[in-house]
């Protein structure tokens, strides 16, 4: 019987695991970083427009 | 306090946890790197053919490390579940929960492996063998923990459930190990016996590869841990400051009015 097949299969699975294993943190961060970005910017936009403007605009107009 | 459980909880704040791994986050993947890479050379190119297996004894050097990896994470877990049951240390729980997804991979590669070395060897890919059954009732206590943490929506009381569930578990651990002598089965008994070193028997050239990949899974499961847990933590904290500091100081946003 001719073993190499098994050997390789064996060797292929080892290494698609772990690099399935070692990326999924890598990506899990990457997206939860965006996502904290993306929440702190809409927090920020937030805080800006509740702010009073500091000169409103003149409505007489004579 | 206890000194060494005031030094845990001061280390195993968040930030401070954050803080630490992210420093031996690197060396622990470069030693995965320093002795997986010999120890594959070395089990693919440079040790003979077994005299019975012939070639496919190569599937050894990574299903053996796998196997001792899925039972060491299993235990580790267990560990650390309790210190969170037991002290409530937060980061207990959020190395517990990170260690399920590393511990289930081994596992299956254990298996898969295993059963792509049984083919050549014993002329299937699976039998019913107490080694093998016991293996893969390890599996599914990884998929039971990974699934109570996920199912109970506090973080808290999933903890406390999956530790339980990994501290009951613990059981198959000796089953494992021992079903090669308790049972009559076609899995071989223990070639290696770490503190018995005259009566393991394996020859010294495959002894070599078989240490090297056992120190790199251990390095890997050490990284893969930290990189994870770092996430969590994040995840967790996402509200404090100190994280959107962090995250304003990655994507370069500056709010005024803060600073790093």
């Amino acid at each position: 019987m001719n073993h190499f097949p098994f050997i390789f299969g064996s060797y292929a699975v080892f290494a698609v695991l772990l690099l399935i294993d070692a990326l999924s943190p890598w990506l899990a961060r990457r997206t939860l970083v965006r996502e904290l970005g993306q929440r702190l910017k809409r927090e920020n936009r937030r805080a800006t427009q509740s702010l009073p403007d500091p000169e409103p605009p003149s409505t007489t107009s004579s | 306090m206890h000194p060494l459980l005031l030094w845990f909880h001061k280390t195993g704040s968040p930030p401070e946890f954050y803080r630490l791994s992210g420093k031996f986050l690197p060396w622990l993947i470069a030693l995965a790197a320093l002795t997986g890479l010999p120890g594959l050379y070395l089990g693919l190119f440079e040790t003979p053919a077994d005299y019975l297996q012939r070639e496919s004894v190569r599937i050894m050097y990574i299903h053996v490390p796998s196997a001792w990896m899925s039972m060491f994470i299993f235990g580790f877990m267990a560990v650390v579940g309790a210190m969170a049951l037991i002290w409530h240390v937060k980061i207990a729980e959020v190395l517990a929960r990170c260690a399920a997804p590393i511990g289930a991979t081994f596992t299956a590669i254990t298996l898969i492996t295993g059963a792509l070395w049984g083919k050549p060897t014993w002329g299937t890919y699976w039998v019913w063998d107490a080694r093998l059954t016991s293996e893969l009732v390890l599996l599914f206590l990884y998929f039971g923990v990974m699934a109570l943490h996920n199912a109970v929506e506090d973080p808290r009381r999933a903890a406390r459930a999956a530790a339980i569930l990994a501290l009951v578990g613990l059981v198959n651990l000796p089953i494992i190990h021992y079903s090669v002598e308790w049972w009559n089965t076609l899995h071989q008994g223990q070639s290696i016996r770490l503190f018995a070193g005259d009566k393991s028997s394996i020859d010294s050239s495959m002894l070599t590869p078989l240490i090297l990949m056992a120190f790199a899974t251990k390095f890997w499961f050490g990284a893969s841990l930290l990189s994870r847990a770092r996430v969590q933590v994040l995840e967790q904290e996402s509200g404090k400051e100190w994280v959107r500091q962090l995250v304003r100081k990655e994507l370069g946003s500056d709010e005024p009015g803060k600073t790093p």
